[in-house]
Protein backbone atom coordinates (compact mmCIF):
# COMPACT_ATOMS: atom_id res chain seq x y z
CA UNK A 1 0.00 0.00 0.00
CA UNK A 2 2.98 2.23 0.69
CA UNK A 3 4.24 1.80 -2.87
CA UNK A 4 2.87 4.52 -5.11
CA UNK A 5 1.04 3.45 -8.29
CA UNK A 6 3.41 2.72 -11.17
CA UNK A 7 3.28 4.46 -14.54
CA UNK A 8 1.75 1.37 -16.10
CA UNK A 9 -1.05 1.39 -13.51
CA UNK A 10 -1.69 5.05 -14.10
CA UNK A 11 -1.69 4.53 -17.84
CA UNK A 12 -3.85 1.39 -17.88
CA UNK A 13 -6.15 2.70 -15.11
CA UNK A 14 -6.12 -0.71 -13.44
CA UNK A 15 -7.00 -0.27 -9.74
CA UNK A 16 -3.90 -0.23 -7.61
CA UNK A 17 -5.36 -2.91 -5.26
CA UNK A 18 -5.20 -5.53 -7.99
CA UNK A 19 -1.54 -5.08 -8.82
CA UNK A 20 -0.07 -4.35 -5.40
CA UNK A 21 -0.25 -8.02 -4.25
CA UNK A 22 -2.26 -7.02 -1.22
CA UNK A 23 -4.63 -9.39 0.56
CA UNK A 24 -8.24 -9.17 -0.47
CA UNK A 25 -10.77 -9.56 2.36
CA UNK A 26 -14.48 -10.00 1.94
CA UNK A 27 -16.85 -10.18 4.91
CA UNK A 28 -20.45 -11.37 4.54
CA UNK A 29 -22.43 -10.01 7.50
CA UNK A 30 -20.89 -11.52 10.62
CA UNK A 31 -21.10 -15.07 9.33
CA UNK A 32 -18.38 -15.50 6.75
CA UNK A 33 -14.99 -13.99 5.96
CA UNK A 34 -12.99 -14.71 2.83
CA UNK A 35 -9.31 -13.86 2.70
CA UNK A 36 -7.42 -14.06 -0.58
CA UNK A 37 -3.68 -13.77 -0.20
CA UNK A 38 -3.38 -15.87 2.91
CA UNK A 39 0.11 -17.27 3.56
CA UNK A 40 -0.71 -19.55 6.46
CA UNK A 41 -2.63 -20.07 9.65
CA UNK A 42 -0.88 -19.06 12.83
CA UNK A 43 -3.62 -19.97 15.28
CA UNK A 44 -6.77 -21.91 14.80
CA UNK A 45 -9.20 -22.14 17.68
CA UNK A 46 -12.91 -22.02 18.21
CA UNK A 47 -12.93 -18.37 19.16
CA UNK A 48 -9.74 -16.96 17.62
CA UNK A 49 -8.14 -17.47 14.23
CA UNK A 50 -4.92 -15.70 13.28
CA UNK A 51 -4.00 -15.63 9.63
CA UNK A 52 -0.70 -14.51 8.14
CA UNK A 53 -1.21 -12.44 5.01
CA UNK A 54 2.44 -11.45 4.50
CA UNK A 55 1.92 -7.73 5.05
CA UNK A 56 0.01 -8.09 8.32
CA UNK A 57 -1.62 -10.63 10.57
CA UNK A 58 -5.38 -10.79 10.54
CA UNK A 59 -7.02 -11.70 13.83
CA UNK A 60 -10.59 -12.93 13.61
CA UNK A 61 -12.51 -13.23 16.86
CA UNK A 62 -15.81 -15.01 17.15
CA UNK A 63 -17.69 -18.04 18.32
CA UNK A 64 -17.66 -21.49 16.75
CA UNK A 65 -15.28 -20.42 14.00
CA UNK A 66 -14.30 -23.06 11.49
CA UNK A 67 -12.52 -23.31 8.16
CA UNK A 68 -15.09 -23.75 5.43
CA UNK A 69 -12.65 -23.95 2.55
CA UNK A 70 -8.93 -23.53 2.19
CA UNK A 71 -6.47 -23.40 -0.68
CA UNK A 72 -2.76 -22.51 -0.84
CA UNK A 73 -3.57 -18.78 -1.13
CA UNK A 74 -7.08 -18.29 0.18
CA UNK A 75 -9.20 -19.24 3.13
CA UNK A 76 -12.88 -18.95 4.02
CA UNK A 77 -13.87 -18.85 7.66
CA UNK A 78 -17.39 -19.30 8.89
CA UNK A 79 -19.02 -18.91 12.26
CA UNK A 80 -20.25 -16.04 14.42
CA UNK A 81 -17.68 -13.27 13.87
CA UNK A 82 -17.34 -10.78 16.68
CA UNK A 83 -14.37 -8.76 15.44
CA UNK A 84 -11.52 -8.43 13.00
CA UNK A 85 -8.18 -6.94 13.96
CA UNK A 86 -5.13 -6.10 11.87
CA UNK A 87 -1.87 -6.80 13.68
CA UNK A 88 1.65 -5.92 12.56
CA UNK B 1 -23.37 -36.32 -2.16
CA UNK B 2 -21.24 -37.81 -4.94
CA UNK B 3 -18.16 -36.63 -3.07
CA UNK B 4 -19.34 -38.40 0.07
CA UNK B 5 -20.01 -41.63 -1.83
CA UNK B 6 -16.59 -41.51 -3.53
CA UNK B 7 -14.87 -40.82 -0.24
CA UNK B 8 -16.68 -43.75 1.36
CA UNK B 9 -15.76 -46.02 -1.56
CA UNK B 10 -12.05 -45.12 -1.38
CA UNK B 11 -12.00 -44.87 2.43
CA UNK B 12 -10.96 -42.02 4.69
CA UNK B 13 -9.70 -41.48 8.23
CA UNK B 14 -10.59 -38.99 10.94
CA UNK B 15 -7.45 -37.99 12.81
CA UNK B 16 -6.38 -35.65 15.61
CA UNK B 17 -3.12 -33.68 15.52
CA UNK B 18 -1.68 -32.71 18.92
CA UNK B 19 1.26 -30.48 19.55
CA UNK B 20 2.43 -26.99 20.20
CA UNK B 21 1.44 -25.63 16.78
CA UNK B 22 -0.99 -27.98 15.10
CA UNK B 23 -1.95 -25.10 12.75
CA UNK B 24 1.42 -25.57 11.11
CA UNK B 25 0.30 -28.99 9.96
CA UNK B 26 -2.57 -27.38 8.01
CA UNK B 27 -0.15 -24.95 6.33
CA UNK B 28 2.27 -27.76 5.44
CA UNK B 29 -0.58 -29.90 4.13
CA UNK B 30 -1.61 -27.09 1.82
CA UNK B 31 1.94 -26.63 0.61
CA UNK B 32 2.19 -30.36 -0.16
CA UNK B 33 -1.19 -30.34 -1.90
CA UNK B 34 -2.84 -32.57 0.70
CA UNK B 35 -6.58 -32.15 1.06
CA UNK B 36 -7.91 -31.82 4.58
CA UNK B 37 -11.67 -32.07 4.97
CA UNK B 38 -13.55 -30.35 7.80
CA UNK B 39 -10.56 -29.22 9.89
CA UNK B 40 -11.80 -28.36 13.37
CA UNK B 41 -10.10 -26.99 16.41
CA UNK B 42 -10.85 -28.75 19.71
CA UNK B 43 -8.99 -27.89 22.91
CA UNK B 44 -5.90 -26.76 21.03
CA UNK B 45 -5.89 -29.87 18.84
CA UNK B 46 -6.88 -30.11 15.20
CA UNK B 47 -9.31 -32.77 14.06
CA UNK B 48 -9.74 -33.35 10.31
CA UNK B 49 -10.59 -35.95 7.72
CA UNK B 50 -8.36 -37.10 4.89
CA UNK B 51 -7.97 -40.01 2.50
CA UNK B 52 -5.76 -42.96 3.40
CA UNK B 53 -3.16 -41.98 0.80
CA UNK B 54 -3.02 -38.38 2.04
CA UNK B 55 -2.80 -39.53 5.65
CA UNK B 56 0.41 -41.44 4.81
CA UNK B 57 1.87 -38.27 3.30
CA UNK B 58 0.79 -36.30 6.36
CA UNK B 59 2.67 -38.76 8.56
CA UNK B 60 5.83 -37.91 6.60
CA UNK B 61 5.47 -34.16 7.12
CA UNK B 62 4.18 -34.19 10.69
CA UNK B 63 7.77 -34.12 12.07
CA UNK B 64 8.28 -30.69 10.53
CA UNK B 65 5.15 -29.46 12.29
CA UNK B 66 6.22 -31.10 15.55
CA UNK B 67 2.85 -32.70 16.18
CA UNK B 68 1.69 -36.19 17.03
CA UNK B 69 -1.13 -37.69 15.02
CA UNK B 70 -3.68 -40.25 16.04
CA UNK B 71 -6.32 -41.93 13.93
CA UNK B 72 -9.72 -41.58 15.63
CA UNK B 73 -11.88 -43.44 13.13
CA UNK B 74 -11.48 -45.35 9.89
CA UNK B 75 -14.45 -45.05 7.58
CA UNK B 76 -15.14 -46.55 4.14
CA UNK B 77 -15.43 -49.68 2.07
CA UNK B 78 -11.72 -50.69 2.09
CA UNK B 79 -11.77 -50.84 5.90
CA UNK B 80 -14.98 -52.89 5.97
CA UNK B 81 -13.49 -55.34 3.46
CA UNK B 82 -10.26 -55.50 5.43
CA UNK B 83 -12.12 -56.17 8.69
CA UNK B 84 -14.09 -59.02 7.07
CA UNK B 85 -11.30 -60.48 4.93
CA UNK B 86 -11.37 -63.79 6.81
CA UNK B 87 -15.15 -64.26 6.48
CA UNK B 88 -15.36 -66.23 3.26
CA UNK B 89 -19.11 -66.76 3.60
CA UNK B 90 -19.71 -63.04 3.37
CA UNK B 91 -17.81 -62.89 0.10
CA UNK B 92 -19.76 -65.86 -1.24
CA UNK B 93 -22.99 -64.18 -0.12
CA UNK B 94 -22.09 -60.92 -1.87
CA UNK B 95 -21.20 -62.78 -5.08
CA UNK B 96 -24.43 -64.79 -4.86
CA UNK B 97 -26.46 -61.64 -4.25
CA UNK B 98 -24.91 -59.86 -7.24
CA UNK B 99 -25.47 -62.96 -9.41
CA UNK B 100 -29.13 -63.24 -8.35
CA UNK B 101 -29.77 -59.54 -8.96
CA UNK B 102 -28.07 -59.73 -12.36
CA UNK B 103 -30.00 -62.87 -13.38
CA UNK B 104 -33.35 -61.51 -12.25
CA UNK B 105 -32.76 -58.18 -13.96
CA UNK B 106 -32.70 -60.02 -17.30
CA UNK B 107 -36.41 -60.87 -17.02
CA UNK B 108 -39.67 -58.95 -17.00
CA UNK B 109 -41.15 -58.99 -13.51
CA UNK B 110 -44.46 -57.26 -14.08
CA UNK B 111 -46.60 -56.05 -16.97
CA UNK B 112 -48.55 -52.86 -16.27
CA UNK B 113 -51.34 -51.96 -18.67
CA UNK B 114 -52.77 -48.46 -18.99
CA UNK B 115 -55.31 -46.80 -21.25
CA UNK B 116 -57.75 -49.68 -21.87
CA UNK B 117 -61.47 -48.97 -21.62
CA UNK B 118 -63.47 -51.62 -23.43
CA UNK B 119 -60.80 -54.35 -23.63
CA UNK B 120 -60.28 -56.31 -20.43
CA UNK B 121 -56.88 -56.61 -18.76
CA UNK B 122 -57.11 -60.41 -19.08
CA UNK B 123 -57.73 -60.20 -22.84
CA UNK B 124 -54.79 -57.81 -23.27
CA UNK B 125 -52.52 -59.98 -21.13
CA UNK B 126 -53.38 -63.07 -23.18
CA UNK B 127 -52.66 -61.26 -26.45
CA UNK B 128 -49.43 -59.83 -25.05
CA UNK B 129 -48.37 -63.33 -24.05
CA UNK B 130 -48.85 -64.43 -27.66
CA UNK B 131 -46.60 -61.51 -28.66
CA UNK B 132 -43.94 -62.59 -26.15
CA UNK B 133 -44.52 -60.03 -23.39
CA UNK B 134 -45.37 -61.67 -20.10
CA UNK B 135 -44.12 -61.90 -16.57
CA UNK B 136 -40.97 -64.05 -16.77
CA UNK B 137 -40.04 -63.30 -20.39
CA UNK B 138 -36.41 -62.49 -21.14
CA UNK B 139 -35.96 -58.83 -21.94
CA UNK B 140 -33.36 -59.38 -24.64
CA UNK B 141 -35.72 -61.71 -26.57
CA UNK B 142 -38.39 -59.03 -26.92
CA UNK B 143 -38.51 -57.27 -30.23
CA UNK B 144 -40.63 -54.27 -29.25
CA UNK B 145 -41.65 -52.97 -32.73
CA UNK B 146 -42.53 -56.53 -33.78
CA UNK B 147 -44.60 -57.08 -30.62
CA UNK B 148 -46.44 -53.78 -31.08
CA UNK B 149 -47.28 -54.62 -34.68
CA UNK B 150 -48.38 -58.17 -33.80
CA UNK B 151 -50.58 -56.91 -30.99
CA UNK B 152 -52.34 -54.50 -33.33
CA UNK B 153 -52.91 -57.27 -35.86
CA UNK B 154 -54.15 -59.78 -33.29
CA UNK B 155 -56.65 -57.50 -31.57
CA UNK B 156 -57.64 -55.18 -34.41
CA UNK B 157 -59.39 -52.92 -31.92
CA UNK B 158 -56.65 -50.53 -30.93
CA UNK B 159 -55.42 -47.25 -32.34
CA UNK B 160 -51.86 -47.57 -31.12
CA UNK B 161 -49.82 -49.41 -28.53
CA UNK B 162 -46.55 -48.45 -26.91
CA UNK B 163 -44.40 -50.99 -25.06
CA UNK B 164 -41.88 -49.43 -22.66
CA UNK B 165 -39.39 -51.58 -20.81
CA UNK B 166 -38.51 -49.67 -17.62
CA UNK B 167 -36.09 -51.71 -15.58
CA UNK B 168 -37.83 -55.03 -15.03
CA UNK B 169 -41.28 -53.59 -15.64
CA UNK B 170 -43.06 -53.63 -19.00
CA UNK B 171 -45.37 -50.66 -19.23
CA UNK B 172 -48.03 -50.98 -21.91
CA UNK B 173 -49.81 -47.84 -23.07
CA UNK B 174 -52.86 -48.54 -25.19
CA UNK B 175 -55.20 -46.25 -27.06
CA UNK B 176 -58.31 -48.02 -28.23
CA UNK B 177 -59.77 -47.15 -31.60
CA UNK B 178 -63.31 -45.82 -31.78
CA UNK B 179 -65.97 -48.18 -33.05
CA UNK B 180 -67.59 -47.00 -36.25
CA UNK B 181 -71.18 -46.08 -35.43
CA UNK B 182 -73.96 -47.87 -37.26
CA UNK B 183 -75.19 -45.62 -40.03
CA UNK B 184 -78.92 -45.61 -40.65
CA UNK B 185 -79.78 -44.80 -44.22
CA UNK B 186 -82.78 -42.54 -43.83
CA UNK B 187 -83.35 -42.24 -47.59
CA UNK B 188 -83.89 -45.96 -48.29
CA UNK B 189 -87.59 -46.65 -49.00
CA UNK B 190 -89.14 -48.46 -46.06
CA UNK B 191 -92.49 -49.41 -44.49
CA UNK B 192 -93.32 -49.64 -40.82
CA UNK B 193 -94.72 -52.97 -39.71
CA UNK B 194 -95.94 -54.21 -36.33
CA UNK B 195 -93.40 -56.07 -34.18
CA UNK B 196 -96.14 -57.48 -31.96
CA UNK B 197 -99.89 -57.86 -31.86
CA UNK B 198 -101.85 -55.30 -29.84
CA UNK B 199 -104.15 -52.30 -29.81
CA UNK B 200 -102.78 -48.97 -31.03
CA UNK B 201 -102.87 -46.18 -28.45
CA UNK B 202 -100.76 -43.45 -29.98
CA UNK B 203 -99.04 -42.74 -33.33
CA UNK B 204 -96.28 -40.23 -34.01
CA UNK B 205 -95.60 -40.55 -37.73
CA UNK B 206 -93.09 -38.12 -39.22
CA UNK B 207 -92.97 -39.64 -42.72
CA UNK B 208 -95.16 -42.10 -44.61
CA UNK B 209 -98.82 -42.87 -45.09
CA UNK B 210 -100.85 -44.18 -42.11
CA UNK B 211 -102.52 -47.50 -42.86
CA UNK B 212 -104.10 -47.92 -39.41
CA UNK B 213 -105.66 -45.57 -36.88
CA UNK B 214 -105.52 -45.14 -33.10
CA UNK B 215 -107.78 -47.74 -31.44
CA UNK B 216 -107.26 -50.35 -34.16
CA UNK B 217 -106.14 -53.82 -33.25
CA UNK B 218 -103.12 -54.98 -35.21
CA UNK B 219 -101.47 -58.36 -35.73
CA UNK B 220 -97.77 -59.07 -35.76
CA UNK B 221 -96.28 -58.20 -39.17
CA UNK B 222 -99.21 -55.99 -40.22
CA UNK B 223 -98.39 -52.88 -42.28
CA UNK B 224 -98.79 -49.78 -40.11
CA UNK B 225 -97.22 -47.05 -42.21
CA UNK B 226 -96.64 -47.33 -45.91
CA UNK B 227 -93.66 -45.84 -47.72
CA UNK B 228 -95.46 -46.00 -51.11
CA UNK B 229 -97.88 -43.27 -51.98
CA UNK B 230 -99.44 -41.79 -55.05
CA UNK B 231 -98.70 -38.16 -55.82
CA UNK B 232 -102.05 -36.86 -57.06
CA UNK B 233 -100.55 -33.77 -58.72
CA UNK B 234 -97.97 -35.54 -60.84
CA UNK B 235 -99.89 -38.85 -60.92
CA UNK B 236 -96.69 -40.77 -60.09
CA UNK B 237 -95.92 -43.30 -57.41
CA UNK B 238 -93.25 -42.14 -54.93
CA UNK B 239 -91.26 -44.14 -52.46
CA UNK B 240 -90.48 -42.80 -48.98
CA UNK B 241 -88.57 -43.87 -45.92
CA UNK B 242 -91.34 -44.21 -43.35
CA UNK B 243 -90.41 -42.98 -39.92
CA UNK B 244 -92.24 -42.68 -36.63
CA UNK B 245 -93.39 -44.32 -33.40
CA UNK B 246 -96.45 -46.47 -32.90
CA UNK B 247 -97.36 -47.18 -29.29
CA UNK B 248 -99.67 -50.08 -28.65
CA UNK B 249 -101.15 -51.96 -25.76
CA UNK B 250 -99.53 -55.41 -25.95
CA UNK B 251 -99.71 -58.53 -23.83
CA UNK B 252 -96.54 -60.24 -22.59
CA UNK B 253 -96.29 -63.53 -20.80
CA UNK B 254 -93.52 -64.97 -18.65
CA UNK B 255 -93.56 -68.48 -17.23
CA UNK B 256 -91.48 -69.68 -14.31
CA UNK B 257 -91.22 -73.39 -13.55
CA UNK B 258 -89.84 -74.54 -10.23
CA UNK B 259 -89.32 -78.21 -9.45
CA UNK B 260 -90.59 -79.41 -6.10
CA UNK B 261 -87.33 -81.23 -5.46
CA UNK B 262 -84.17 -79.41 -6.46
CA UNK B 263 -80.54 -80.43 -6.02
CA UNK B 264 -78.48 -78.25 -3.68
CA UNK B 265 -74.71 -78.37 -3.62
CA UNK B 266 -72.74 -77.90 -0.43
CA UNK B 267 -68.98 -77.59 -0.43
CA UNK B 268 -66.68 -78.85 2.28
CA UNK B 269 -63.14 -77.56 2.52
CA UNK B 270 -60.19 -79.85 1.84
CA UNK B 271 -56.55 -79.07 2.73
CA UNK B 272 -54.96 -76.24 0.74
CA UNK B 273 -51.75 -76.49 -1.26
CA UNK B 274 -49.28 -73.71 -1.89
CA UNK B 275 -46.94 -73.07 -4.79
CA UNK B 276 -44.32 -70.36 -5.17
CA UNK B 277 -44.07 -69.06 -8.71
CA UNK B 278 -40.73 -67.52 -9.51
CA UNK B 279 -40.97 -65.93 -12.95
CA UNK B 280 -41.87 -68.95 -15.08
CA UNK B 281 -40.87 -71.67 -12.59
CA UNK B 282 -43.23 -73.12 -10.00
CA UNK B 283 -41.97 -74.61 -6.74
CA UNK B 284 -44.58 -76.57 -4.73
CA UNK B 285 -44.49 -76.14 -0.97
CA UNK B 286 -46.82 -79.08 -0.27
CA UNK B 287 -46.52 -82.46 -1.89
CA UNK B 288 -49.58 -84.16 -0.38
CA UNK B 289 -52.11 -85.67 -2.75
CA UNK B 290 -55.71 -84.60 -2.29
CA UNK B 291 -58.55 -86.85 -3.46
CA UNK B 292 -62.21 -86.19 -4.26
CA UNK B 293 -61.64 -82.61 -5.34
CA UNK B 294 -64.70 -81.19 -7.07
CA UNK B 295 -63.72 -77.53 -7.14
CA UNK B 296 -60.38 -75.80 -7.16
CA UNK B 297 -59.93 -72.12 -6.41
CA UNK B 298 -56.58 -70.42 -6.98
CA UNK B 299 -55.66 -67.37 -4.90
CA UNK B 300 -52.75 -65.33 -6.16
CA UNK B 301 -50.73 -63.21 -3.71
CA UNK B 302 -48.25 -60.77 -5.15
CA UNK B 303 -45.55 -59.09 -3.11
CA UNK B 304 -44.57 -55.48 -3.54
CA UNK B 305 -41.68 -53.43 -2.23
CA UNK B 306 -41.74 -49.66 -2.65
CA UNK B 307 -44.55 -49.93 -5.23
CA UNK B 308 -42.48 -52.43 -7.23
CA UNK B 309 -43.99 -55.86 -7.73
CA UNK B 310 -41.45 -58.54 -6.90
CA UNK B 311 -40.91 -61.42 -9.37
CA UNK B 312 -42.35 -64.12 -7.14
CA UNK B 313 -45.95 -64.87 -6.24
CA UNK B 314 -47.62 -67.23 -3.83
CA UNK B 315 -50.38 -69.34 -5.35
CA UNK B 316 -52.74 -70.97 -2.86
CA UNK B 317 -54.81 -73.82 -4.22
CA UNK B 318 -58.04 -74.04 -2.24
CA UNK B 319 -59.71 -77.43 -2.69
CA UNK B 320 -63.34 -78.24 -2.08
CA UNK B 321 -65.40 -81.39 -2.34
CA UNK B 322 -68.99 -81.10 -3.54
CA UNK B 323 -71.92 -82.84 -1.84
CA UNK B 324 -75.24 -82.79 -3.65
CA UNK B 325 -78.49 -83.37 -1.81
CA UNK B 326 -82.13 -83.01 -2.79
CA UNK B 327 -84.30 -80.53 -0.91
CA UNK B 328 -88.06 -80.12 -1.10
CA UNK B 329 -89.24 -76.65 -2.05
CA UNK B 330 -92.31 -75.38 -0.20
CA UNK B 331 -94.93 -73.27 -1.97
CA UNK B 332 -93.84 -70.11 -0.06
CA UNK B 333 -90.23 -70.58 -1.12
CA UNK B 334 -91.36 -71.24 -4.69
CA UNK B 335 -93.35 -67.97 -4.65
CA UNK B 336 -90.30 -66.07 -3.44
CA UNK B 337 -88.16 -67.62 -6.19
CA UNK B 338 -90.82 -66.83 -8.79
CA UNK B 339 -91.08 -63.20 -7.57
CA UNK B 340 -87.32 -62.84 -7.98
CA UNK B 341 -87.50 -64.31 -11.49
CA UNK B 342 -90.33 -61.95 -12.46
CA UNK B 343 -88.42 -58.95 -11.11
CA UNK B 344 -85.38 -59.97 -13.14
CA UNK B 345 -87.58 -60.39 -16.21
CA UNK B 346 -89.07 -56.90 -15.72
CA UNK B 347 -85.65 -55.32 -15.24
CA UNK B 348 -83.77 -57.02 -18.07
CA UNK B 349 -86.43 -57.99 -20.64
CA UNK B 350 -89.05 -55.25 -20.24
CA UNK B 351 -86.69 -52.31 -19.73
CA UNK B 352 -88.20 -50.40 -22.69
CA UNK B 353 -91.85 -51.18 -21.88
CA UNK B 354 -94.25 -49.27 -19.72
CA UNK B 355 -95.96 -51.98 -17.62
CA UNK B 356 -99.59 -51.06 -17.01
CA UNK B 357 -100.84 -54.19 -15.32
CA UNK B 358 -99.42 -57.44 -14.00
CA UNK B 359 -101.15 -60.61 -12.81
CA UNK B 360 -99.60 -63.90 -11.72
CA UNK B 361 -101.35 -67.24 -12.05
CA UNK B 362 -100.25 -70.11 -9.85
CA UNK B 363 -100.68 -73.83 -10.45
CA UNK B 364 -98.84 -76.98 -9.44
CA UNK B 365 -98.71 -80.66 -10.18
CA UNK B 366 -96.92 -83.56 -8.51
CA UNK B 367 -93.43 -82.50 -9.69
CA UNK B 368 -93.41 -78.77 -10.11
CA UNK B 369 -94.83 -75.35 -9.37
CA UNK B 370 -95.87 -73.26 -12.36
CA UNK B 371 -96.14 -69.47 -12.22
CA UNK B 372 -97.42 -67.51 -15.23
CA UNK B 373 -97.00 -63.75 -15.24
CA UNK B 374 -99.32 -61.82 -17.59
CA UNK B 375 -98.24 -58.28 -18.34
CA UNK B 376 -100.16 -55.50 -20.07
CA UNK B 377 -97.55 -53.12 -21.48
CA UNK B 378 -97.35 -50.04 -23.64
CA UNK B 379 -94.64 -50.56 -26.20
CA UNK B 380 -93.37 -49.00 -29.42
CA UNK B 381 -94.22 -51.72 -31.94
CA UNK B 382 -92.93 -49.86 -34.99
CA UNK B 383 -90.48 -51.95 -37.01
CA UNK B 384 -88.87 -50.25 -40.01
CA UNK B 385 -88.73 -52.73 -42.91
CA UNK B 386 -86.95 -51.90 -46.15
CA UNK B 387 -89.07 -52.10 -49.32
CA UNK B 388 -87.52 -54.76 -51.53
CA UNK B 389 -87.58 -53.92 -55.22
CA UNK B 390 -86.59 -55.98 -58.25
CA UNK B 391 -85.42 -53.77 -61.08
CA UNK B 392 -86.40 -55.82 -64.13
CA UNK B 393 -86.38 -54.11 -67.49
Amino acid sequence: MNNPPSKFEKFSKIPHEFTAHLPFIQITANKKIFIDGCEGILEYQDDIVRINTGTFILLVKGRRLYIKCMTATSITLCGYILGVEFLK
Amino acid sequence: MINKILRWLFGYVIFTAKGKFPERLINLALLHDITLIKPKSENGNITAQTSVHNYRELCDIRKNADVTMKVEKKIGLPFILHRNRKRKGLLVGIIFFVAVIYTFSQFIWTVDIHGNHSMSICEIQNTLQQCGIYSGAMKKDINIPHCERNFELLTGKIGWISVNLIGCRAEIEISESYQKPEITHSNIPANIKAKKSGQILKMNITQGKNMVAVGDGVAKGQLLVSGIFLNEITQTTELLHSDGEVFADVSEQCTVEINKKIPVSTFSELPNRRVIKLLRCKFPLNYKAIDNVSLRNYVLDKFTLNNTTLPFELITEENFSQNIRQITVTSDTAKQIADTQFTLYEVFSCWNYDIKDKSVQYSHDSNRYLFTGNYQCIEDIADCVEIQMNNKE
